[in-house]
């Protein structure tokens, strides 16, 4: 019975939130600054949801997301710029980069934890940073890759309407792939390696194996949003990839609620409204919303979508016949 | 290496040991890394520097509230963040370590809405017209000043610790809070006083460096990743172990971007963070507790 009403209700998620993202593509189509909040919200989403699976559910605070998003990104560009191979490659070579980047320094890592796992993943971003900005031969130094030829996919051009909807499709289709992971084998062993360690070691589950996977995994997502960030932008900059996107990001799944991946996605949405839409928070947008995120840790710690979600489940055991 | 740099190196010693020994007090006192005691070091710096060339103040004054300021801020991280959520969290890390990190980027904006998002420069605290000249070297008042007051802050807190009640308290809660709680001692005062304490250590590190490399909002998460590392490396053993600390990381960062070119700088950070961290956690100089 639980099981059946669970499915029920995963299924709800599903259409529910595709016809959110359908909306949401129908509504700002055509004009351009809704398109760039638009792109924005995307980028920000792939990078909660990278970092929701060791995260949110393995309890790993790994902080180098924006070096994967800048290899998504520069895979993209320094492919389309430098090479004649098609647009293509980027995505699929940025996220095997990124994946192989995730999984070499989580297994150097690998003993590190908490405050210690945290500094080391910072530090990481920032030198990604430095090195991007020091192989000027390869990304184009300080001044990035300033443009490249535009996408086109049998005989149509891809514009950037096209490009924005599709990076949010694509947001709607990880989240939605994430909801079902967390339920999967997998993900129950992931979030449950976080409180009993010793448990899933027990049931024949190598914790470090586990872990590995879920770091390419965010890996791998927060790179695809660097490459449709890069694709739709036409270009990139190392500005956009310092390590201060990890600290607007980090803290999403938290604020919009930590139960289901679309809290991330939700968590997104806010940070671009606090810090880019809306021009009376102009110079207070970030103050404000690190407030906020305190907030949030100290007096409801489940999130935005966790309240709306229990407040939900109140309602209908009410409406519900016994 | 040239002489000069060697100056360099004892001078931002001083600064990473300063801010190690912030992390130092608040791990003995309330067993936690108090990640946000870089964007102190940060609040107290921009704080006197803006108070004393937008406003005018003069130094003292500056430098005064910019440390009043930081202790309230360290105090309030205490009392509004930490001790609500590991009161919440029964012994689980994460969620006081997400929090302090939100702390620390909360602060880096407070820090550029109050003061600006544009860097200031710092000013010395004492001057006198030549440079001591030493070989090649050349040593102006500020360095003599950062190594005096460095000395100072580590004196008077190792004898703090060593003779004062609470400092006795302090040690104690350290070396086992469980049974420092059993005996009855004063755990939570102990706790604000640890973070009143790093306050006080963050706020008097924050102006004396800023005199030598400036500061801007953002300066604070570097602060707090050099300050953690010279903690890590000296080890928990001993108040003064942060100082030999900062003074090999203010080498190692030194040598590498001298060798290798400034980039190197990152680079090396990095590699030694991951190394010792993963290699010898403890430090340097670690205490043995019989248990």
């Amino acid at each position: 019975m639980i099981s059946k009403l669970r499915q029920r209700g995963a299924w709800v998620e599903t259409f529910f939130t595709l016809a959110l993202v359908l909306i949401a593509i129908a509504y700002i189509r055509g004009d351009v600054y809704l398109e760039d909040v638009a792109i924005l919200v995307a980028t920000y989403s792939m990078i909660a949801l990278g970092l929701y699976v060791p995260f949110i559910m393995g309890g790993a605070l790994s902080m180098s997301y924006n070096a994967y998003l800048g290899i998504g990104a520069y895979a993209v560009a320094v492919i389309a710029s430098k090479t004649g191979w098609g647009f293509g490659w980027g995505l699929p070579i940025g996220m095997a980069l990124s994946a192989a980047v995730a999984v070499l320094l989580g297994f150097a890592t690998r003993r590190l934890s908490g405050f210690f796992l945290a500094s080391v993943t910072v530090l990481f971003g920032v030198a990604f940073t430095t090195w991007l900005i020091a192989s000027a031969e390869l990304t184009g130094g300080g001044a990035g890759i300033p443009t490249f030829p535009t996408p086109v996919v049998f005989g149509v051009t891809l514009n950037h309407t096209i490009l924005v909807s599709v990076a949010m499709l694509l947001v709607w289709i990880v989240a939605v792939l994430l909801a079902r992971l967390r339920r999967s084998p997998f993900g129950v062993a992931v979030r449950a390696s976080r409180r009993a360690s010793i448990a899933v070691e027990a049931s024949g589950i190598r914790i470090s194996t586990i872990v590995l996977v879920s770091l390419a995994l965010g890996a791998v997502i927060a790179s695809l949003g660097g490459s449709m960030f890069a694709l739709v932008n036409d270009s990139v900059i190392p500005e956009s990839f310092a390590i201060d996107v990890v600290f607007l990001t980090v803290f999403t799944p938290l604020l919009g609620g930590q139960s289901t991946p679309w809290g991330a996605v939700l968590g997104a949405f806010l940070v671009v409204l606090f810090t880019f839409e809306l021009t009376m928070f102009k110079e207070t947008g970030t103050l404000l919303f690190a407030l906020a995120v305190l907030v949030v840790l100290v007096a409801a710690p489940r999130g935005l979508l966790g309240y709306a979600s229990s407040g939900l489940r109140l309602l209908t055991s009410r409406l519900e016949p016994r | 290496m040239p002489l000069q740099l060697w100056v360099s190196v004892i001078q931002i010693g001083c600064f990473f040991s300063l801010v190690g020994l912030g992390y130092y007090v608040v791990l003995n006192g309330a067993g936690f890394f108090n990640f946000a005691i870089g964007p102190y070091t940060m609040f107290s710096g921009l704080a006197s520097s803006w108070l004393g060339f937008i406003q005018g103040w003069d130094l003292p004054q500056a430098i005064a509230v910019g440390i009043a300021a930081t202790i309230v801020l360290s105090v309030l991280t205490e009392l509004l963040v930490v001790r609500p959520i590991e009161r919440r969290s029964a012994g689980e890390e994460l969620p006081a370590l997400i929090a302090v990190v939100a702390v620390l980027y909360a602060i880096a904006q407070l820090g550029g809405t109050l003061f600006g998002r544009r860097p200031l420069p710092g000013r010395p605290w004492f001057f006198f017209e030549n440079p001591i000249q030493i070989g090649t070297a050349y040593i102006d008042a500020q360095v003599i000043t950062s190594v005096v007051v460095t000395l100072l802050v580590f004196t008077a807190l190792s004898l703090w610790l060593t003779f004062s009640p609470y400092g006795k308290i302090m040690r104690a809660v350290g070396d086992n809070q469980e049974a420092a709680q059993t005996l009855g001692l004063p755990i939570t005062r102990v706790r604000l006083i640890a973070f009143g304490l790093a306050g006080l250590i963050a706020g008097i590190a924050g102006p004396l460096f800023a005199s030598k490399a400036g500061v801007g909002f953002d300066s604070g998460l570097s602060y707090s990743l050099f300050g953690f590392i010279a903690l890590v490396l000296g080890g928990t053993g001993s108040p003064w172990a942060p100082l030999a600390g900062g003074m090999l990381l203010a080498t190692i960062q030194i040598m590498s971007s001298y060798f290798f070119g400034s980039v190197w700088l990152n680079y090396a950070t990095l590699a030694i963070a991951i190394v010792f961290f993963a290699i010898r956690p403890e430090g340097i100089f670690a205490r043995r507790v019989r248990a």
